[in-house]
């Protein structure tokens, strides 16, 4: 049967939710940064839009967090939906592969399909109002960890309906989390991919068929800066796709870099850098009525002389930093110094057997190797903080070679330093 | 090895712009002690030796002084002069540039004398050793700045205790929602308990109504056994409990009821007499008859009323009649009817209307003919009684045309005339004199009209049209074209054309109303002929000539035959009525007397009769029902008698007592009050039982069947006893998991975890990077220390020799110096080794030190007061040490203390050592 002309399909599309966590490096006691008022949103804007399904991609709740908060706040938003008679098509993630099937057995209407329970494929007709057919299939996480890619699997015959993939997974990577490639995608008829597990939203165009992470609905960590909230779907039917992000999310990180370059006077970065915090807060909420809090994260960067001020004594009250602009607050979530002293290594390198040129010489070998004496002691030295009792909880034996070698170049930039002022200090 | 540089002679002469006058002389090239009390000039002598070795020194205490020196086989003399230095070696005096090779190194700055009083202790010394030996960069001091630092063991911070604590509420939290979901997935048990124990209480119940049922089944048998066993006639009777008042009541009712059968039949008795005596008795008249005569009784009277009426209307006519004849002045006979009609009296009234116009008419024309001749005879006389008379015939004749023909032009034209005659009057007679002089005033006001209209500020209009209508008028003016001469011109015509029309008016009328006089003279003739032919044809014998009086005449006479003829037309409609009358009262009569009444008289005995039989009519009809009605309550009352007397006599035989047996009756009263009790009781019990029959439930009914069900009540009991507690169990466990699901402190105590986690990661990151910072400095310093191989190569040569290779240096970690004790096979620092040792250990890297930095020469070393705070065993080790090592270099002492000396020269071979005693 055809479906009619003019129909056009709208779909409300979300995942890695997270429900049950909060947001890190955010004020606690507020009801409205939480991940479950961005998801109480996400649903009143399918409700408003009247949209023809809502499509979760998985994670939308949090493996640490399942078995109420998040099975609570997923259940009541779902039947929000059914009683508006808005079918809710899901898979579940890594993080929600045991809460997704038993929300599915307790909800007694047929309002939500799980597709691809066990690690199958399965595929789902939904009918949209203006009675067109939309195929959706999926595939959900049979456990916390599948290193196959699920597309190795993909069994399901070719449909004349607008198909809909649906899958939670790892886009070109070898991780233990359904790895997807490229080619695999674009090998089945699937007319549009709706992928979960990345946090980052994304719409990748240069695939077959668009592929669409529509990233964490909520930001939960520093790592997740930029614009979040579920995508509006739009198909026409001649298969055109719009797909825009609602930014519904309260919580914004944002990575906030600062040139200081320049600067004789730690007492003279603090102004600049609230200026430019505050401005950069009243023009994301001039575009963003709804965020309610902007977790920053400062970065210094540029060659001056305050390096080894800035790195030893840091920049002054950023700790306490607490402001609001536009009803929106503000907070200083770390202040990370890159910056470099104005230092110039080759030359310093050429100092011989003084300590300087050594240090000097390693800094210049470190930007080649990592397997290095200074590593290796290094870590060693870390492994004994780390191992210790005071870290144990933490439960790393050591650092991971980045943060090593991250730490390495610092201090050993900062020591190099250190001694050339000895004499420069001196006369 | 390189050569000894010492010196043989010094000789100070000024040094801080003070002159001295120190010297020492035969120098051995080993050692010399000075010896000499405070301020003999020990430092001088020092500070002196330094500035020959370092040029810069020199100038820092402005010396002046001469040296000579010895190195391999050659002497070096040295003129010190502040900044200048003058040289000779073996009396050849050479460049300052040559002293190069004998002097420090510039980055040798480093002398026992300088280094020792400014160190607090030996692990001073050694660092700075150290810092000199790399390069003057002091690692640990720029590792010290930067607060790097490796521990052993790093405890527990207050994050860490923060972040475990967070971590213990979180698993605590984690617990209990465990616990919970744990709870959860049994919930389906507990309903299903619940659900069991719900059935339990269902069927505790229903045994429970069982018994209850079954008890009150049991008492309802024995209550219906007693009933039961009283007679049948008492328990067959309905109702003895007050049986024998009853039957006294209805004894009583029965007498009763026959006074009453008495009273009625008299009643009726008296009704139906008063019936008998009634005309209309029994019924009253028939439907309709009393309708019939009132209506004729009524007809009776309007006929009469009528006939007095028109009896009335003829005597006023007939009076009118005769009073109209009498005017007639008898000359008419009574019953004379004349030829005439009422058109002839019109036309003889027409005739004198015309006649009347015609006269007014004629009189007016010769009036009017008057004033034309008035006015043409200028001589006549204007006062005249005549012409005035003339004047207001002819006004009264224009009003009354006027009236009479409404066309205003004629009037207007009229007007004009009379005005222009009178203009013309005016002009001659005056306006004052002339009784019509104001005719004149209009034509004035006409002509000022004229004028003002041309003059008015309508001239524009005037100009254009109403001047071309002028001039169609005027055609005189029509050469004329500008605006005031045409006004001046206007003027001018006005006066000359009145005159002009006015005399043309006048001869016009005249010769109008000549014709009209004619005319009016035939039409005299014509009206005199008309009143000739109407008066012949009244025939009257002597009409009057004049035509107003006969007018009057035929009038009145026509009015006394109309009035005659009425009164005659009135007497014929009173008989007619006067004989209905007699007709209606003869029927009338008739109706009466049919019912027995007298026949009236007139209609007032007529009304007087029929109100007399209508109140017959009415007690007829009201005692016949009355008598009706009495009859039947007497036949009623009769019955009730009977069925009084019926009943009365059957309480008796029902209960088989002889009639009017009251004392049995009243026993059977008694018994019948105790088994109607009895029965009662059986009766509410039956009730009872059958409603608790009916309450038995139906999905229980197989417990009837049950024998025991004391036993299953008391397990029903068991089960049931657990709803309760499983349905608080069933809410609490929902409610908990409702507020667990609506809940956030799982996710509070997650990103309270996160926090501290982030909050101890940050701490822990620190703490590694002054560890990894550390790390880099020990790498730092141990290869700063591998590319100085001399300084410590030298420096264990050193101090295996002063140890008689006891001990072997090691190389320095944590900025101190080690030791190995080669006989106990162990490391040691200098903390730990004894005073002897460890200043053994120093001056070995210190002399090695020394040596590593001297280019060619092995230069000398003064030592002030080293043994002043040693104790025997270290100025021992120090002077054994110093002993060894000046074998090959010269070494100046000095000192204030005697025993210092003797202590020298108690270790020292004579050969090597010389004493110099200053001051």
């Amino acid at each position: 049967m055809k479906d009619p002309l003019n129909a056009l399909i709208k779909l409300l599309c979300l995942g890695d939710a997270h429900l049950g966590r909060y947001p890190s490096r955010v004020p606690t006691d507020d009801p409205s940064l939480s991940v479950r008022a961005v998801w109480k949103l996400a649903v009143t804007e399918a409700i408003d839009n009247n949209v023809d399904a809502v499509i979760l991609t998985g994670d939308m709740a949090d493996n640490n967090n399942s078995y109420f908060e998040a099975y609570g706040a997923l259940r009541s938003e779902i039947s929000r939906l059914s009683q508006r008679n808005i079918p809710v098509v899901a898979v579940a993630g890594n993080h929600d592969h045991e809460v997704f099937p038993r929300l599915a057995e307790s909800m007694h209407d047929d309002n939500l399909t799980l597709l691809g329970q066990g690690g199958t494929w399965e595929e789902e007709i939904v009918k949209t109002r203006s009675g067109r057919s939309l195929r959706c299939v999926g595939w959900s996480f049979p456990s916390a960890h599948y290193d196959q890619s699920p597309l190795d699997i993909f069994n399901l015959p070719q449909s004349e309906h607008f198909t809909v993939g649906i899958v939670h997974g790892d886009l070109e990577s070898q991780s233990g989390f359904a790895p997807l490639a490229k080619r695999d995608l674009d090998a089945q008829s699937v007319d549009l991919w709706l992928l979960g597990h990345v946090h980052a939203p994304k719409l990748h165009e240069d695939y077959r068929a668009p592929v669409l992470y529509p990233g964490s609905l909520q930001p939960l960590d520093p790592g997740e800066p930029g614009t979040h909230g579920p995508w509006m779907i739009t198909i026409d039917d001649h298969g055109y796709i719009q797909a825009e992000q609602l930014p519904l999310a309260s919580v914004r990180y944002e990575e906030i870099v600062i040139d200081v370059s320049g600067r004789e006077q730690v007492g003279d970065i603090h102004i600049p850098v609230v200026e430019q915090l505050e401005e950069s807060t009243a023009e994301l909420t001039k575009n963003y009525p709804l965020l309610q809090h902007l977790s920053c994260r400062l970065i210094l960067e540029g060659q001056t002389r305050l390096h080894r001020a800035l790195s030893t004594e840091g920049l002054a009250n950023t700790d306490t930093y607490d402001r609001q602009v536009n009803e929106c607050s503000i907070t200083i979530d770390k202040v990370s110094i890159n910056t470099s002293p104005i230092r110039d290594l080759q030359e310093i390198a050429q100092l011989k057997n003084d300590p300087p040129g050594i240090l000097a010489r390693w800094l210049l070998e470190l930007e080649n190797t990592n397997d290095h004496a200074l590593i290796n002691d290094a870590r060693d030295a870390a492994k004994t903080v780390y191992s210790s009792a005071g870290f144990k909880a933490l439960g790393e034996k050591e650092p991971a070679p980045k943060t090593l070698a991250r730490l390495v170049n610092q201090q050993a930039m900062l020591f190099l330093d250190g001694l050339l002022a000895q004499k420069e200090d001196n006369g | 090895m390189a050569e000894s540089l010492f010196f043989k002679e010094v000789q100070v002469d000024r040094m801080y712009g003070s002159n001295f006058d120190l010297s020492l002389s035969d120098l051995s090239a080993h050692l010399n002690i000075v010896f000499g009390p405070n301020g003999a000039g020990k430092t001088t002598i020092a500070n002196a030796l330094n500035g020959f070795l370092l040029s810069s020194a020199a100038r820092a205490v402005h010396l002046y002084a001469t040296a000579e020196l010895c190195f391999g086989n050659r002497t070096l003399h040295v003129n010190v002069k502040n900044n200048r230095a003058e040289c000779q070696i073996d009396e050849t005096t050479v460049d300052r540039s040559k002293l190069s090779q004998f002097l420090r190194p510039k980055s040798y700055h480093l002398s026992l004398q300088e280094l020792l009083p400014e160190m607090t202790g030996d692990g001073d010394l050694a660092q700075e050793i150290i810092r000199q030996a790399n390069g003057g960069f002091d690692i640990a001091k720029a590792g010290k700045e930067l607060a790097f630092s490796l521990q052993k063991r790093y405890n527990r911070t207050t994050e860490a205790k923060e972040f475990e604590s967070t971590d213990d509420k979180l698993r605590r939290i984690q617990r209990e929602q465990r616990h919970l979901q744990d709870q959860k997935n049994q919930r389906a048990n507990i309903q299903s308990d619940l659900d069991a124990s719900k059935q339990a209480a269902e069927r505790v119940t229903a045994i429970e109504k069982i018994q209850k049922w079954q008890i009150a089944e049991v008492e309802y048998q024995k209550a219906a056994a007693i009933a039961e066993a009283y007679p049948a006639v008492i328990r067959s009777s309905h109702n003895l409990t007050d049986i024998v008042s009853k039957t006294q009541e209805l004894a009583s009712a029965h007498a009763q009821l026959e006074r009453d059968v008495d009273v009625q039949r008299e009643t009726i008795e008296s009704t139906q007499e008063k019936l008998n005596q009634n005309r209309l008795s029994p019924n009253g008249l028939k439907p309709g008859e009393l309708q019939l005569l009132d209506s004729h009784v009524r007809d009776c009277s309007e006929q009469y009323r009528e006939l007095e009426k028109l009896k009335e209307s003829h005597e006023a006519i007939k009076e009118q009649a005769q009073e109209a004849w009498e005017n007639l002045g008898g000359h008419v006979e009574e019953e004379w009817e004349p030829a005439f009609t009422q058109e002839d009296l019109r036309h003889l009234q027409k005739y004198a209307k015309d006649l009347g116009a015609h006269t007014h008419k004629k009189d007016s024309l010769e009036a009017l003919k008057i004033l034309l001749e008035v006015i043409d005879r200028k001589d006549a006389d204007l006062s005249s009684d005549e012409l005035r008379d003339a004047q207001q015939i002819l006004i009264q004749w224009i009003l009354d045309l006027k009236n009479n023909f409404p066309q205003r032009r004629n009037v207007r034209t009229l007007l004009l005339i009379t005005v222009g005659l009178s203009a013309l009057l005016s002009i001659g007679a005056g306006i004052a004199l002339h009784p019509i002089g104001y005719s004149g005033l209009l034509i004035s006001a006409l002509t000022f009209w004229i004028y003002t209209l041309l003059h008015s500020n309508k001239q524009p209009r005037i100009a254009s049209t109403q001047i071309d209508k002028l001039k169609r008028l005027l055609p005189e003016l029509s050469q004329t074209s500008d605006l005031d001469s045409l006004q001046s011109g206007l003027s001018q015509l006005i006066e000359i054309r009145s005159k002009v029309q006015l005399d043309e008016l006048k001869s016009n009328e005249r010769s109008r109303i000549e014709r009209s006089l004619e005319n009016l003279n035939e039409r005299e003739s014509e009206l005199e002929t008309r009143k000739q032919e109407l008066v012949s044809s009244l025939h009257l014998d002597d009409p009057p000539s004049n035509i107003t009086s006969l007018i009057e005449l035929v009038d009145r006479i026509l009015n006394w035959r109309k009035l005659d003829r009425k009164a005659k037309e009135l007497i014929t409609r009173c008989n007619i009525a006067s004989e209905r009358y007699g007709a209606l009262l003869e029927t009338t009569g008739d109706l009466f007397a049919k019912h027995e009444y007298d026949r009236p008289t007139g209609p007032r005995d007529a009304e007087r009769l029929l109100d007399e039989l209508r109140h017959d009519n009415d007690a007829a009809k009201r005692e016949s029902d009355r008598l009706a009605q009495e009859k039947k309550a007497l036949g009623m009352t009769q019955s009730q008698l009977e069925d009084q007397e019926f009943r009365y006599n059957k309480v008796f035989t029902d209960l088989k007592l002889d009639i009017g047996d009251f004392a049995g009756l009243a026993n059977c009263a008694k018994q019948f009050a105790e088994w109607a009790k009895a029965n009662s009781h059986a009766n509410e019990l039956r009730i009872r039982s059958e409603s608790f029959q009916q309450d038995l439930p139906q999905e229980h009914q197989s417990l009837l069947k049950t024998e025991d069900l004391e036993s299953e009540l008391t397990l029903a009991q068991q089960e049931s006893e657990k709803e309760k507690d499983l349905q608080e169990r069933l809410t609490r466990l929902d409610a908990d998991i409702e507020r667990a699901e609506a809940g956030n402190s799982l996710e509070n105590a997650l990103a309270e975890k996160e926090d501290k986690r982030i909050a101890l990661e940050s701490v822990r990151e620190e703490k590694a990077a002054k560890a990894v910072g550390q790390a880099i400095l020990d790498l730092l310093r141990e290869n700063a220390i591998k590319n100085a191989p001399l300084v410590f190569q030298r420096a264990q040569e050193n101090f295996q020799q002063v140890t008689d290779h006891r001990y072997t240096l090691k190389i320095p970690q944590n900025d101190s110096f080690r030791a190995r004790d080669n006989q106990r096979k162990r490391d040691f620092d200098l903390t730990e080794l004894s005073s002897a040792t460890r200043v053994q250990l120093l001056l070995s890297v210190r002399l090695a030190f020394v040596e590593t930095q001297e280019t060619n020469y092995r230069l000398p070393i003064t030592l002030d007061e080293t043994l002043a705070n040693s104790d025997d065993e270290r100025a021992r080790a120090i002077i054994k040490t110093m002993v060894t090592l000046a074998k090959d270099r010269q070494i100046f002492y000095f000192t204030a203390q005697q025993d210092e000396v003797d202590k020298w020269g108690d270790f020292v071979p004579e050969h090597l050592l010389k004493v110099h005693s200053i001051g």
